[in-house]
């Protein structure tokens, strides 16, 4: 079977889009929960979350230039600790995923079928992710690369056009409650969608120059930082206090835009942009998923293990989070805790136990 | 007059089966093969299914020898190669390979010749039976090898690093590897100043995209997303569709199957009937199942226009895949409305990023990104920009011109 | 591959079954353009809608109702209720996503305004670019307003308060800007309010404080422009002037059209007093003026000093009746410029607003120019 890569090109855009997908939804309103004035300056944290991200695939690139992080777990803590600390990293990438299997469907519930069941836009969701998961990273990353073109055309519009209804005295006064809000609200940026670029370390084997994936990372993060700004900057500037009332307020501020008699009514066209990054995310954390389990099972493929995983993430989401409620509160609590010790904690757990393995083979060795 | 020499009989009997005279000498062990068979066949004539205004006229016929001539009289290089392939077990069909040495990757020729050697099969009337048993994702609607009439198309092809595949007895030539913006590129392209190619593409791009998606866009506007009509149109609009029997859903696929059954029926009939059965069938119908109440105007509008937008692509193959998807993104209109036919776009997309033909990725040059071939995708560059030749083609010799000076 | 085709299938089928919930044809809508919201004496809701017709069911009524709008009265404890009492009347679904108006009354106003607001906000089918306005007494006489236009009502009185719109952004009165003001800490929303029996339908302004308080203030430019300059920028406005010439030394009259203005505050803090400063800068020119008078510099210098005292005099006037209304427009633009200082004049005296001096600077500079024309006052 011919060995699927993809440029660094394709991998920027590829972790942009796994960013953005959700995080343009949820960012604005965790962060606003604490601030709103100061909002803008909470947003830089998703940078540092980024570097956090690239420290660690600098540390795995350098180690295992060919293995992905289940593949360096097993290399590091052995067949067993290894199978358990991967069944580990699997089911934190596959609740993960639920969140954001979830994140979808909600929004489109809300957004556009509000009397369709949730199940029937579960269905559409699952099938068109397996079946990017299932033509794999490769074709994927093209298609990312096809709708660059259109992106690029879509994106200033749709940044430009609410810069008209801003009102700059929404930012004022600066820090009106000193730094406590403005770290609070950092912590789910810097901690959820900073930490989530390390995911990327589980497409190693599928990079074309895996060695400057560190920096690969650090530019994603710079441009998803800077959009997400924009972003947090037009909903505060549009909707003030108000956007602590909203579920999407960047959703908000696409509806509200009107210019003349006929521009208006775009929010389609950006829910359409949403859901295409979140379809995107969606697939490169079940592309994850699959080729953790493909080590675990250690099968040659991961495409078997495509349409169950999918399903049961569109079907945990579902059964997980029963609400919005229920969501936001694993978002915002559980979530940093769960991701800073899957990425941070257990790689290093495999490299120390790499290193006890290592002084007990020598004793042995010098015993015997 | 080609002359061959053989030492096997089973040469010698194909060889006068075809037509040919074969000359023994006593005393000498091999034979002489004289190429002079006559066909009964037409002329070369002007091609009828690609017109363009400007440019050469000519279109191939069904004699392979005569089509032969028709490329090397325009690409009289010593470069050019003709590799013959015999297929068709009984038919015994000549298939020739033609691509110019020193551009074309070698891999690729090897790769075309050993699927082509591959084709077992008692006969091939077309050339689309030897192009489905060698064309890559078979299941797909989407056509991965360009076929063409015009010999000149055929050699900018070659130019450009790519092979054709001429069938004798097809009045058509293959030729591969085909990308997708070539089947949105018309040859009259080339043929005019290239600031007026540009919005012409643009257009027949924009036009590609319409085709698919119009009737789905209208589907899904009118019973799902009735919030992104401008609030005057919503009123015009309503009192269009007041009275109609049908649901908008399947109002469009039964406007949208009796377009395609007048199409049809316009290809099938006389020339002299078809046309008018087409103009006739769509005028009288449309007028007379607006004033019957059964389907509204508007709906009219957007089926016709579809139908004149999808036939701004010039490649037949690619419009009969814009007809079959336009139904099945209507029906997705139909279940779930803009964010069905976002999704369903999705999956589209991606599958035509997996598409491959003969290894070059079908959306090349945009996904994967090759800048210096965008030159030639969605705009041409003039002639003397465009030095290099196309990248995604991997051509040995990668420069076509000096640049100007 | 069978078992996958079956998946597919099950896929496909699931789908089918359970989708379509959101269908509905376009003509099975009653597409509300424009509401009005009254409350009854028992204190229950009282909506109006305003919606849009279809012309084909316009014609069936002969020359009954030419326009464009149909009304149809619902009411209920809340603007849901009252929204399902107007379904039950009608045999097309309710459709919001294209109102463009709301219209309050004043007794809502007064005693659910923020209920109001946060129903207005979680309908989901509701935009928040939609306008509010309100109404003194019943909000639904807003309807009897005669539309002499071919689009429905609530959009010809949108256009009309979109034209204030060119001149003040204080009429700026779609939904997410009130609630910009609203939400803010210590904001003031302000509301257009509109008289059916005026001229343009747009009497002024009402303010309302979420403290409890309600201002309306009537607004008729060119004779009193003062609101508006307190409440910020205006463009276009129309000024009337009558000046001491100083050369026939009679009274002559101008009109002056700003152009461009601008107003900002500055609060200063000096020995336990605050001093407010309000900064006028304006650029017009002279768009008509009496007859037989000079216009060289010295008549520009008189015609821009007396512009800058009528200025004056019209804000500190606003000023006033700001301070006996008792709705504080200064708290947030100071809470803004200086939030410590906000918090220790709160602190201290909570009505440091009334008490504060002001002083103005007001820069008034009419352009020079041949285009000003002479024509007869």
């Amino acid at each position: 079977m011919r060995k699927e890569q993809i440029s660094r090109y394709q991998l920027i855009l590829l972790l942009i889009w796994l960013t953005m997908g959700t995080g343009v939804l949820v960012i604005p309103s965790v962060i606003t929960e604490f601030t709103v004035t100061d909002a803008w300056m909470a947003v830089p944290s998703l940078f540092v979350g980024g570097l956090l991200s690239a420290g660690i695939a600098r540390v795995h690139v350098k180690k295992f230039p060919n293995l992905r992080v289940t593949g360096a777990l097993l290399a590091t803590a052995g067949s067993a600790i290894g199978n358990v600390l991967i069944i580990w990293y699997v089911s934190v990438v596959f609740v993960v995923g639920t969140v954001v299997a979830r994140e979808f469907t909600l929004f489109v519930t809300m957004v556009s079928l509000p009397y369709t069941s949730e199940t029937a836009v579960a269905v559409i969701g699952c099938a068109s992710v397996a079946y990017i998961a299932y033509v794999g990273i490769e074709s994927f990353a093209r298609a990312n690369e096809f709708i660059v073109p259109l992106a690029a055309v879509v994106l200033p519009l749709l940044i430009l056009l609410p810069l008209t209804l801003c009102d700059v005295h929404q930012f004022y006064p600066v820090f009106s409650s000193g730094w406590l809000p403005v770290w609070k609200a950092s912590i789910v940026s810097m901690f959820v969608y900073g930490l989530e670029f390390s995911l990327a370390i589980q497409l190693v084997p599928n990079l074309r120059s895996p060695e400057k994936l560190p920096n690969d990372i650090v530019i994603a993060a710079s441009i998803s930082t800077v959009l997400i700004l924009i972003v947090v900057l037009l909903t505060v500037g549009v909707f003030g206090y108000t956007v602590r009332y909203l579920q999407y307020p960047v959703l908000e501020l696409i509806r509200v835009v009107r210019i003349g008699r006929f521009i208006e009514r775009l929010d389609t066209i950006y829910g359409i942009a949403v859901l295409m990054t979140i379809i995107s995310k969606l697939a490169v954390i079940h592309l994850a998923m699959c080729t953790g389990i493909q080590d675990l099972c250690k099968t040659r493929d991961y495409r078997w293990a495509v349409l169950p995983t999918g399903t049961a993430m569109f079907v945990g989401g579902l059964y997980f989070y029963r609400n919005v409620a229920q969501m936001a509160y694993f978002i915002e609590h559980v979530g940093p805790s769960y991701l800073l010790f899957t990425v941070v904690g257990v790689p290093l757990l495999g490299l120390t136990l790499q290193r006890v393995r290592f002084h007990l083979k020598r004793r042995a060795r010098k015993g015997g | 007059m080609s002359m061959t020499a053989t030492e096997k009989l089973d040469d010698v009997v194909t060889a006068v089966l075809g037509g040919k005279a074969v000359l023994f000498q006593d005393g000498l062990g091999t034979a002489f093969i004289w190429d002079v068979e006559s066909w009964p066949g037409r002329q070369v004539e002007r091609a009828e299914n690609e017109p363009t205004l400007q440019g050469p006229q000519e279109a191939f016929v069904e004699n392979r020898v005569l089509n032969i001539a028709l490329v090397r009289k325009r690409l009289r290089s010593p470069d050019l190669r003709i590799l013959d392939f015999t297929i068709g077990e009984r038919t015994r069909t000549t298939v020739s390979l033609v691509y110019v040495e020193g551009i074309t990757k070698p891999r690729l020729v090897q790769e075309v010749c050993s699927r082509l050697s591959k084709v077992c099969i008692d006969g091939v009337v077309d050339m689309n039976v030897v192009r489905e048993w060698i064309a890559d994702a078979p299941r797909t609607i989407f056509p991965t090898i360009e076929e063409t009439e015009r010999p000149e198309r055929v050699v900018s092809g070659l130019l450009q690093g790519r092979i054709a595949i001429i069938v004798d007895g097809t009045p058509m030539c293959m030729v591969l590897p085909a990308t997708f913006a070539q089947f949105i590129t018309s040859p009259e392209d080339y043929y005019m100043h290239y600031t007026l190619a540009l919005p012409l593409r643009l257009l027949r791009h924009i036009m590609f995209w319409s085709s698919v998606l119009l009737p789905a866009v209208y589907v899904s506007l009118l019973t799902y997303n009735q919030d992104l009509i401008p609030t005057p149109l919503v009123q015009k609009i309503s009192s269009q569709r007041a009275g109609i029997p049908f649901p908008t859903v399947f109002e469009a696929l039964f406007m949208m199957f009796a377009f395609e059954a007048l199409r049809e029926a316009g290809t099938r009939l006389p020339r002299a009937v078809g046309q008018s059965v087409s103009i006739v069938g769509t005028l009288v119908i449309g007028e007379a199942a607006v004033r019957a109440g059964i389907v509204s105007a508007g709906m009219i509008i957007i089926v016709a226009a579809t139908g004149i937008a999808s036939f701004t692509a010039p490649a037949l193959g690619m419009v009969q895949a814009t007809r079959l998807l336009q139904f099945v993104f209507v029906l997705c209109a139909g279940v779930f409305g803009l964010y069905g036919v976002a999704i369903l776009g999705i999956v589209l997309i991606v599958h035509l990023a997996s598409i491959r033909s003969f290894g070059v990725p079908y959306l090349a040059p945009v996904g994967p990104t090759l800048l210096t071939d965008w030159k030639d995708a969605l705009v041409r560059a003039p002639w003397w920009d465009m030095g290099r030749r196309p990248q995604e083609y991997e051509p040995m010799d990668r420069k076509r011109a000096r640049g100007r000076r | 591959m069978k078992r996958y085709w079956l998946v597919v299938l099950v896929m496909a089928v699931t789908c089918v079954v359970t989708s379509c919930g959101d269908y509905s044809e376009v003509e099975d809508l009653a597409v509300v353009v424009g509401m009005s919201m009254d409350e009854t004496s028992n204190h229950h809701l009282r909506v109006t809608c305003d919606i849009m017709r279809s012309s084909e069911s316009g014609s069936d009524n002969t020359s009954a109702n030419q326009n464009q709008d149909m009304l149809v009265t619902g009411e209920g404890l809340s603007m849901a209720s009252a929204l399902e009492n107007i379904q039950k009347k009608l045999d097309k679904r309710i459709y919001l996503s294209h109102n463009t108006l709301v219209v309050l009354s004043d007794r809502v106003i007064s005693d659910r305004f923020a209920s109001m607001l946060d129903e207005l906000e979680r309908n989901r089918e509701l935009r928040l670019n939609q306008m509010v306005v309100v109404v003194r007494g019943d909000a639904d006489q807003i309807w009897t307003i005669s539309n002499r236009s071919e689009t429905p009502l609530a959009i010809t009185i949108r256009q009309a308060i979109q034209n204030w719109e060119a001149c003040t952004d204080a009429f700026r009165a779609e939904q997410f800007r009130m609630l910009r003001d609203w939400n803010a800490p210590y904001g003031v929303a302000h509301l257009p309010w509109l008289d059916p029996q005026a001229a343009n339908w747009v009497a002024g302004l009402v303010f309302v404080d979420p403290r409890g308080g309600i201002a309306w203030w009537s607004i008729c430019p060119p004779r009193d422009n003062g609101a508006l300059w307190l409440l910020g920028d205006t463009r276009n406005l129309v000024q009337k002037i009558v000046f001491q010439d100083p050369y026939r030394g009679k009274e002559g009259q101008i009109c002056i059209r700003w152009g461009h203005t601008h107003t900002t505050f500055g609060f200063r803090y000096h020995k336990n007093k605050l001093y407010v400063t309000v900064n006028w800068w304006g650029n017009g020119y002279i768009e008509a003026m009496s007859p037989g008078h000079v216009a060289d510099r010295t008549t520009f210098k008189v015609l821009e000093d007396q512009a800058g005292r009528d200025i004056q005099r019209d804000i500190h006037q606003c000023i006033m009746r700001m301070r006996s209304a008792d709705v504080n427009l200064w708290r947030m633009s100071l809470y803004r410029t200086a939030p410590q200082l906000f918090r220790i004049l709160e602190r201290k005296d909570p009505s440091w607003w009334k008490k504060c001096d002001v002083s103005y600077v007001i820069h008034p500079h009419i352009v020079h120019s041949g285009l000003s024309t002479r024509s007869p006052g």
